[in-house]
């Protein structure tokens, strides 16, 4: 469309009965009225304290009520009895509601203040603090309604902290970005805050340790030492308002990265060497590159498969519940974790129990195999008829894989949340294949390093090998107790937080 | 076999995969699917202001962005008067002219919109001049002008403007333009047909809503007041931010006699927007019906000193009949020596008259009538001058206004009666 042609609908009449052009002393325009809730949650009360700024020609209109003596001038008493009186409508204006209840506020402070502004006129400031009596020793939802006008020319702004209160999550932040009205940011008068409401969702109170949380994903994610910066970057980016193309192509390079990082930590390197080990000692030479790009791609599949699959049952159970969703995501996910943490170590304990009844026999064989049918996870198992193969087989291979891939990383899990939650779904799946992809790297080159021509590395882990394999099955259990119990603690916090 | 097996395994494995990527996309919060090879991005927003913003942050080296930031924020300054989008619309069209300084017709107009906008009509029409030259066949360009030309006191040139842009787009806008240059002309009749043209075409809520209270604004200078107010509510269901129409329902509550209701109307109006025209015509009604105007008063009083640049006309009528005349006459002086408008000659005369210097305010005052669209306060105004000269007949030209209009103004109207019933007094 022609880019002048919607101007045209413009009737410029209008224009011209607007008011003059003036030299605006105020930033927001001599017209403004802004305003300021800085909200404070504490046990037993809720503290508004709230900043009026006018500019030149509101304070004009309210200096005549406020001379009450009619002497041309406001002084120190009849601001005070001003502010008095504002504050008080104020309060009338200002709703809250917790949990279904409105409260009512009572102003506790006021005062009433005059800068020179522009012309030889005045600028004003009235603050006020209001307070509404409200037990947050439990948890409380909140509404609030600041009552300022959003027709009405201005910056309008509310920030919540929890003074003793965990707040869990808020619609508005914590920190004043224009100072409680005394420096707009650049640009303000362009493109002023307009924000009237909040919404708080109070947690009881603050233990020591749990200072209030920021809105967001719940915190599923368990934190990975060295991984933990690049998981919050990923969320941070996951999260991010605009989704551009370079933020887009940095989040799936860093879900890579993510990924790979995860296949280094205990459980997916060992199934990895053990898989290629076994794929070098096997029949076949050379087996060990197809083994070690079978594990691989395998991982991927089934670990993508995975975190799609809990994903799925969490937003198909949670999509009923509507805004409720974050805050019982982190109930479902502990619970779905603990689950498959549950069937993880009845896995492994029949397979332990497989290996006392073959009298550790024939180890080379029955490794691998404790997970087979793992990708039905959730579903049925039906263990205990172990293959018997002559030697490491594809499928042993891709059970190994399927083990591997099978537990799907919390991390991975959340970035998947955080971006169902967002409305970005696609965007989300998109991450999770990469870090997928970045496992699957990382596991063959892995594979690929130690099964290489027989070095000398590849040589020093052979000697490893009975070890080696005697501790995969423990291994296994110990990995799925730690699921369950992450699954559970999870579970836990999220249904105190809930 | 052992081969087909894995790669069962792995085409299960895949098709799991996609199946719960089907699933996630289908339960998923609302979104559509991206284009494939393409990262989703949100969608643009619907406010013309913010989808211009966001353009021009995309692509910061379009100079046609630019010049639709400059159109969009020119736009929005009309609802949310001093908001800083005037400063914004100027840097955005500096920032568009820097990138493309020949044949950037956008920013021409877009130029001279703002300098409308800004009460610079001599600035707007050489934008217009310039924009109709680079662009004969372009339509925006002359709705600059006609704007420009119409303010200036150009009638011939604003004319010819209008007929050009009724040409080549004939819309809402050029029927609106039309209509004004109609009423100008004193021609009302015409001047309702073409507005009521404009509104049938009217694409927008907010377009519909700006013809409607146009409407008002016609049928209330010929005091047809029940016909006003409809117009005015009709537009206030289009749009309640639609501020001219609040305006025309509080001023006309009040002519039929709901004063309390006028008050509460106008209150919440300069609660929001404290412009001049709706400050004075409630300090009046207040002052009319013996309530304090001192808020409103002393609001127009800050607003006079803020002021910089041209005149605002309400702010010189507020000077010339709650202030210091002598001052009005000053600016509206220079005013006439910028722009020989009816609107100005009006308020000029008006200023001489309460200055006392009805001699030099008769030529003006009368001009305003027979050159102008001819208003029950024109009118008025003439017969006050009249009247305080002496001059036979200026006793009938009051009455007349009163028969025809018997509640022009909450205060003029009273003044006028004073006139009548006690001839040769002055009015204060």
């Amino acid at each position: 469309m022609n880019p002048t042609a919607r101007w045209l609908a413009v009737p410029a009449v209008a224009l011209l009965a607007l008011a003059p052009v003036s030299a605006a002393a105020h930033p927001l325009g001599n017209f403004s009225v802004n305003r300021y809730d800085g909200l404070r949650l504490l046990p037993d009360r809720i503290v508004d304290t709230v900043v009026v700024d006018t500019a030149e020609i509101p304070t004009a209109q309210d200096r005549t009520a406020a001379d009450r003596n009619r002497d041309g001038t406001v002084d120190a008493e009849e601001a005070a009895l001003r502010a008095g009186q504002r504050c008080a409508e104020l309060a009338g204006a200002v709703r809250a509601v917790a949990d279904g209840r409105e409260l009512a506020w009572q102003p506790v402070s006021s005062g009433l203040s005059h800068r020179p502004g522009a012309a030889g006129l005045a600028t004003a400031r009235l603050g006020c603090e209001l307070v509404a009596a409200v037990d947050l020793t439990r948890p409380v939802r909140i509404s609030f309604h600041s009552g300022a006008d959003r027709e009405r020319l201005g910056w309008k702004e509310i920030t919540a902290v929890g003074e003793g209160v965990a707040l869990r999550a808020a619609s508005v932040p914590r920190e004043s970005s224009s100072d409680a009205l005394d420096s707009y940011p650049a640009g303000s008068a362009e493109q002023p805050l307009g924000v009237v409401t909040a919404e708080i969702s109070a947690d009881g109170p603050a233990a020591a340790s749990r200072s209030g949380e920021r809105r967001g994903v719940p915190p599923l994610a368990v934190g990975l030492p060295a991984l933990g910066g690049i998981e919050q970057r990923l969320a941070s980016l996951t999260t991010a308002r605009d989704l551009t193309v370079p933020v887009g192509l940095a989040a799936i390079a860093l879900a890579l990265l993510l990924g790979a990082g995860h296949a280094a930590l205990p459980g997916h390197a060992k199934l990895a060497v053990a898989a290629c080990l076994t794929g070098t000692t096997g029949p076949r030479r050379g087996g060990g590159v197809r083994a070690a790009l079978a594990v691989g791609a395998t991982v991927t599949v089934t670990h993508t498969a995975g975190v799609l699959v809990v994903g799925l049952a969490l937003t198909a159970s949670t999509a009923l519940v509507g805004d409720r969703l974050l805050s019982r995501l982190g109930l479902l996910g502990g619970a779905l974790v603990a689950v498959i943490g549950a069937l993880l170590v009845r896995t492994a304990v029949r397979t332990l129990r497989g290996r006392a009844d073959h009298g550790g026999g024939a180890p080379d064989h029955d490794h691998g195999h404790h997970e087979h049918h793992g990708h039905d996870h959730g579903g049925h198992h039906d263990h205990g008829h172990g293959h018997r193969h002559g030697g490491p087989h594809l499928p042993s291979l891709l059970g190994v894989g399927l083990a591997g891939g099978l537990v799907p990383s919390p991390s991975a899990l959340v970035i998947l949340l955080g971006a169902v939650a967002l409305g970005r779904t696609s965007f989300g799946v998109l991450l999770v294949l990469g870090y997928g992809l970045g496992m699957a790297l990382a596991l063959t080159a892995a594979g690929l390093l130690l099964s290489g021509g027989g070095t000398r590395l590849a040589g020093l882990t052979t000697r490893r090998i009975p070890a080696l394999r005697r501790l995969v099955p423990y291994g296994s259990l110990l990995t799925a107790l730690v699921v369950l119990a992450v699954g559970l603690g999870l579970a836990l916090r999220g249904a105190v937080g809930g | 076999m052992i081969r087909w097996h894995g790669i069962a395994a792995t085409v299960g494995g895949g098709l799991l995969v996609l199946a719960c990527a089907a699933g996630l996309l289908a339960l998923g919060p609302g979104t559509p699917a991206p284009p494939p090879g393409r990262v989703a991005a949100p969608p643009p927003p619907a406010d013309r202001l913010a989808a211009a913003r966001q353009a021009t942050e995309a692509r910061p080296q379009d100079a046609t962005a630019w010049a639709e930031l400059g159109l969009a924020a020119v736009d929005r300054a009309r609802t949310t008067p001093e908001g800083g989008q005037l400063t914004e619309a100027a840097r955005a069209l500096a920032d568009s002219l820097a990138l493309r300084p020949e044949h950037n017709y956008e920013a021409q107009v877009g130029s001279g919109m703002l300098a409308n906008a800004r009460h610079e009509f001599a600035a707007a029409r050489e934008f217009g001049r310039s924009a109709t030259t680079m662009a004969p066949d372009r339509a925006a360009g002359y709705a600059v002008l006609a704007d420009a030309e119409i303010q200036l006191g150009d009638y011939p040139a604003a004319t010819a403007a209008t007929q050009r842009l009724l040409d080549l787009a004939p819309g809402s806008a050029a029927f609106t333009r039309a209509s004004y240059d109609l009423e100008t002309h004193g021609r009302t009749g015409e001047a309702v047909f073409a507005q009521e043209r404009a509104l049938e075409l009217a694409g927008t809520p907010e377009e519909q809503a700006f013809c409607a209270h146009r409407l008002g604004d016609l049928a209330w200078e010929q005091g047809e007041l029940a016909t006003a107010e409809q117009h005015y509510r009709h537009a206030l269901a289009l749009r309640s931010d639609d501020r001219f129409a609040a305006f025309g329902a509080a001023r006309t509550a009040a002519a039929l006699g709901r004063t309390e209701e006028a008050l509460q109307r106008y209150g919440e109006l300069v609660e929001r927007a404290p412009q001049p025209q709706f400050l004075l015509e409630l300090a009046e009604l207040q002052l009319a019906a013996g309530h304090p105007a001192a808020a409103q008063l002393a609001a127009l009083d800050a607003e006079v000193r803020l002021a910089t640049g041209p005149v605002d006309l309400a702010l010189a009528r507020y000077l010339a009949d709650h202030g210091d005349a002598a001052q009005a006459v000053r600016l509206l002086t220079e005013e006439w020596g910028r722009r020989r408008s009816v609107l100005v000659a009006e308020e000029l005369g008006w200023a001489l008259h309460r200055a006392g210097r009805d001699g030099e305010a008769l030529p003006h005052a009368r001009f305003a009538v027979e050159s102008g669209s001819g208003s029950a306060l024109s009118r008025y105004r003439l017969g006050a001058v009249e009247h305080a000269l002496g001059l036979p007949g200026a006793d009938d030209l009051l009455r007349a206004v009163l028969r025809s209009h018997p509640h022009f103004s909450a205060y003029h109207a009273g003044k006028a009666r004073q006139l009548l019933g006690a001839p040769g007094e002055g009015e204060r």
